[in-house]
C-alpha cells in the first residue's frame, strides 16, 4: 500500500469512570489515502464517534484516554503531539462535522460569525477578508448571504447542519470526519445534504470519513467501508464487494436488516440479541453470543485479521490456507 | 422591546400595591400604640383618644388604608400627608421629619454599602466559579466549594460581629464603626454582605459553566482549533452567565435585605437602620415608606435584569420581538374580521 495519508494502528480508547472501564475503541487499524473516502458503519455504542474524537484529540476530558496504538496523519503522530500543534490541525488539517445540529450551534453568537471565528484562528485574515470568505462559504452550502448576521435560533436543523458544514469546510481541510451528518434530518434535506458533501469532496479532494449507521447513505458517498462492531472492526473493504458478498457473519446480518422491496418479509429479521456491554465485552471474538455460525474455539480466540477476497476480515471462519 | 419595557412597568403597579396592602396590614395589627408611645408615660386614656383622633388613627382599617394611598386630612396640621401616590407619608412620629426625606438622606449610604458589596461579590465569585468549573475536583476547587458552602451558612450578623472582634478589636486594623465617608470603615461592612452573595453566585458560576463545558457547541468551537481560553471565555462564559444573571438580580434584593442586618451590626446609616429604628419606636410612617421603598427598588432591579437578558441572549431578545409582532397581527385580525362581513 502506498503511503496512508492517515494510518491507525491498533487504537485502543478507553472511559474510566469511578465504576468501570468502558472500552469503547479495541484495537482499531486503518488506512487512508487521500481522497479515499470511507464508510464507518456499526450501531450505536459501537465506537464510532470515540475513534474521530480520537483523530481530533478531542475525547472528553478526563475520562478519555488513548491508551495504546497510533495515529499518524500526513506522518505526524497526533496522539503525541502537543496541544498547541493539535490546534493548528483542528478545524484546519482535519475538520469534523458533527452529529446533531441543533446542539452543535453555539446558540448567542451570529452563524458568520462562527464561521469566521475558524478561519481568522488558522489563516491570517483581516475582518473583511474573513467576512467574504465566510459569505462564499454559507453560498457553497445554499443559504443567501445576508442571513450571515442571523442567530442559530433563526434556522432550520437542515440549514443549521449546512451552517456546521460550511464551518468544518471553512479551512479547506485535507481529512474530513463526518459523524452521522444526515441523522438529525429529514429525509428530503438528507439527501440534499449528502449530495453537497458528495460534491464538495469531490471540488476540494478531501478525504473523508462518514460515520454512519445507515448503509444506504455510506454506499451513496464512500469507495471503502469499515463495519464496525464493539469498538473493532469486522470487515473493511471496497464497498462493491463488501455490500455484494458480505463475508462477516455481523455484516451479514446488518444487510439482512435492511428491508428489502424484492421480497416478501412478513417482518424484519434482525440479529438476535444486544450489542455488548463495553465495560465487560465477551472473551474471544467480540461477536460470538449472537454469531449463528459460533464455532467453539469463537469463545476462546480472539480472530485475527485476514485478508480474503481483497478484503480484510476478523472471524473465524476465514482462515488463511 | 419598548413595547416589552411599558408592559413590565405596568405590571409593576400590582405588585407594589400588593406589597403596600400586606404591609399595611401588617403594621395595623401590630401591638403598640404610636400615640401612647408619643405621648409621656402619665398621659391620661382621654390625651391618647385625642391624639389618636388628631393622627386619623381612630379610622377603620380601609379609611386608614385610604388615608395611606390618597393622604389624610386630619383637624390639625401636623399629621396630615398627601399619601403614597403623592410620596407624601407625612412625618416621622419620631423625629418628625418627613419620611421619605429622610430615606432619600439616607438611601445613598446603602446604594454604597450594596454597590461595593456587589462589585465585590461579582468580581470574586466568577472568576472562581469558573476556575473552580475547569478543573473540576482539583484542589482549587475543593477549597471554593468549601468555601462557598462556609459563605452560605454563615448569617450576616455572626459574620459580622466575628470579623469586627478579628479586625477591629484584636487586629486594630479597621474601625468597627462604619460611616460612609471613611472608606476603610467600610471594607468590614461590605465584606460582610458580600459574603452570602459571593458564596451563591460562586455556586452558580461553576455549575452553570460545567453545564456549558458538556455542550455540544463547546466541542464544536474547539474542534475548530479555538484556543481553550477563547472557547473558555468567549464560548462557554456568556452561556453560562445567563442564569448567573438572574441569581446576581436576587442577590440584589438580598443585598437590600442584608443591609437590614450589617447596617445594624456596624451602625452604619443607611436605611436599613432607619427601619429597625422604625420598627422599634413603632415609627408607623417611617415603617411604611421605608418597606414600600425597598419594594420598589426590588421591582426595578428585577426589572433591569430581565432587560439586561435580552443583551446576553439573542433568544430571548427575539421573542420579545416576535411577541410583538403576533400581538400586532392579532390586533389586524381582529379588525380585519370585524370589518369584512
Amino acid at each position: 500500500m502506498g503511503k496512508a495519508q492517515l494510518s491507525i494502528q491498533n487504537l485502543q480508547v478507553e472511559y474510566h469512570t469511578d465504576e468501570e472501564v468502558i472500552h469503547a475503541v479495541n484495537g482499531i487499524s486503518l488506512d487512508l489515502e487521500e481522497g479515499e473516502s470511507l464508510g464507518l458503519v456499526g450501531e450505536t455504542g459501537a465506537g464510532k464517534t470515540t475513534l474521530a474524537l480520537s483523530i481530533l484529540g478531542l475525547l472528553p476530558k478526563p475520562n478519555g484516554r488513548i491508551v495504546d496504538g497510533s495515529i499518524f496523519f500526513e506522518g505526524k503522530e497526533l496522539s503525541k503531539t502537543s496541544e498547541e500543534e493539535m490546534r493548528q490541525i483542528r478545524g484546519n488539517r482535519i475538520s469534523m462535522i458533527f452529529q446533531d445540529p441543533m446542539t452543535s450551534l453555539n446558540p448567542i453568537f451570529p452563524v458568520g460569525e462562527q464561521i469566521a471565528e475558524a478561519l481568522e484562528v488558522h489563516f491570517s485574515l483581516t475582518k473583511e477578508q474573513a467576512e467574504k470568505k465566510t459569505a462564499e462559504l454559507l453560498e457553497l452550502v445554499g443559504i443567501p448571504r445576508n442571513r450571515m448576521g442571523e442567530y442559530p435560533h433563526q434556522f432550520s436543523g437542515g440549514m443549521k447542519q449546512r451552517v456546521v458544514i460550511a464551518m468544518a469546510l471553512a479551512c479547506n481541510p485535507k481529512l474530513l470526519l463526518a459523524d452521522e451528518p444526515t441523522t438529525a434530518l429529514d429525509v428530503t434535506i438528507q439527501a440534499q445534504v449528502l449530495r453537497m458533501i458528495r460534491d464538495l469532496k469531490r471540488r476540494m479532494r478531501t478525504t473523508l470519513i462518514l460515520i454512519s449507521h445507515d448503509l444506504g447513505v455510506v454506499a451513496q458517498i464512500c469507495n471503502t467501508v469499515a463495519i464496525m462492531y464493539a469498538g473493532k472492526i469486522m470487515e473493511y473493504g471496497k464497498i462493491e464487494d463488501v455490500f455484494r458478498n458480505p463475508l462477516h457473519p455481523y455484516t451479514e446480518g446488518l444487510f439482512a436488516s435492511i428491508p428489502r422491496l424484492d421480497r416478501t418479509q412478513r417482518r424484519l429479521s434482525s440479529i438476535p440479541g444486544l450489542i455488548p456491554d463495553p465495560s465487560n465485552l465477551p472473551t474471544g471474538c467480540v461477536f460470538h453470543p449472537r454469531c449463528p455460525y459460533r464455532m467453539g474455539v469463537c469463545e476462546k480466540t480472539v480472530p485475527p485479521l485476514v485478508e480474503w477476497e481483497g478484503r480484510k476480515v476478523h472471524c473465524l471462519k476465514y482462515r488463511e490456507g | 422591546m419598548l413595547r416589552y419595557l411599558f408592559h413590565r412597568i405596568l405590571q409593576l403597579i400590582p405588585v407594589i400595591l400588593g406589597v403596600t396592602l400586606i404591609v399595611f396590614t401588617l403594621t395595623y395589627i401590630a401591638p403598640g400604640d404610636p400615640a401612647r408611645l408619643l405621648l409621656p408615660q402619665d398621659a391620661s386614656d382621654e390625651d391618647v383618644a385625642q391624639l389618636k383622633h388628631a393622627m386619623g388613627l381612630d379610622r377603620s382599617f380601609f379609611v386608614q388604608y385610604y388615608h395611606f394611598l390618597f393622604g389624610y386630612d386630619g383637624p390639625g396640621d401636623s399629621f396630615d400627608y398627601k399619601g403614597l401616590f403623592a410620596l407624601d407619608l407625612g412625618r416621622s412620629y419620631v423625629s418628625n421629619r418627613p419620611v421619605f426625606g429622610t430615606i432619600l438622606e439616607r438611601f445613598p449610604n446603602t446604594v454604597l454599602l450594596s454597590t461595593v458589596a456587589l462589585c465585590l461579590s461579582i468580581l470574586v465569585s466568577i472568576p472562581f466559579g469558573i476556575i473552580s468549573a475547569t478543573r473540576q475536583y482539583s484542589k482549587i476547587d475543593m477549597v471554593v466549594t468549601v468555601l462557598a458552602l462556609v459563605g452560605i451558612s454563615m448569617p450576616a450578623f455572626w459574620l459580622g460581629m466575628l470579623l469586627i472582634w478579628i479586625f477591629s478589636v484584636q487586629l486594630k486594623l479597621f474601625p468597627s464603626l462604619a460611616v460612609p465617608s471613611n472608606p476603610l470603615s467600610i471594607v468590614l461592612p461590605a465584606l460582610t454582605l458580600a459574603a452570602m452573595s459571593t458564596a451563591v453566585q460562586t455556586r452558580m458560576t461553576r455549575s452553570s459553566m460545567l453545564e456549558v463545558l458538556r455542550q455540544d457547541y463547546i466541542r464544536t468551537a474547539r474542534a475548530k482549533g479555538l484556543d481553550e481560553r477563547v472557547v473558555i471565555r468567549k464560548h462557554a462564559l456568556r452561556n453560562a452567565l445567563i442564569p448567573v444573571v438572574t441569581v446576581v438580580g436576587i442577590q440584589v434584593g438580598q443585598l437590600l435585605v442584608g443591609a437590614v442586618l450589617t447596617e445594624t451590626v456596624f451602625s452604619y446609616p443607611g436605611i436599613g437602620t432607619i427601619m429597625v429604628d422604625a420598627i422599634n419606636r413603632k415609627d408607623t410612617p417611617q415603617i411604611l415608606a421605608s418597606v414600600v421603598f425597598m419594594a420598589l427598588i426590588f421591582a426595578l432591579v428585577n426589572l433591569i435584569v430581565d432587560i439586561l437578558y435580552a443583551f446576553i441572549d439573542p433568544r430571548i431578545k427575539a421573542q420579545y420581538v416576535q411577541a410583538g409582532i403576533r400581538k400586532k397581527r392579532g390586533l389586524f385580525h381582529a379588525i380585519s374580521r370585524k370589518t369584512t362581513p
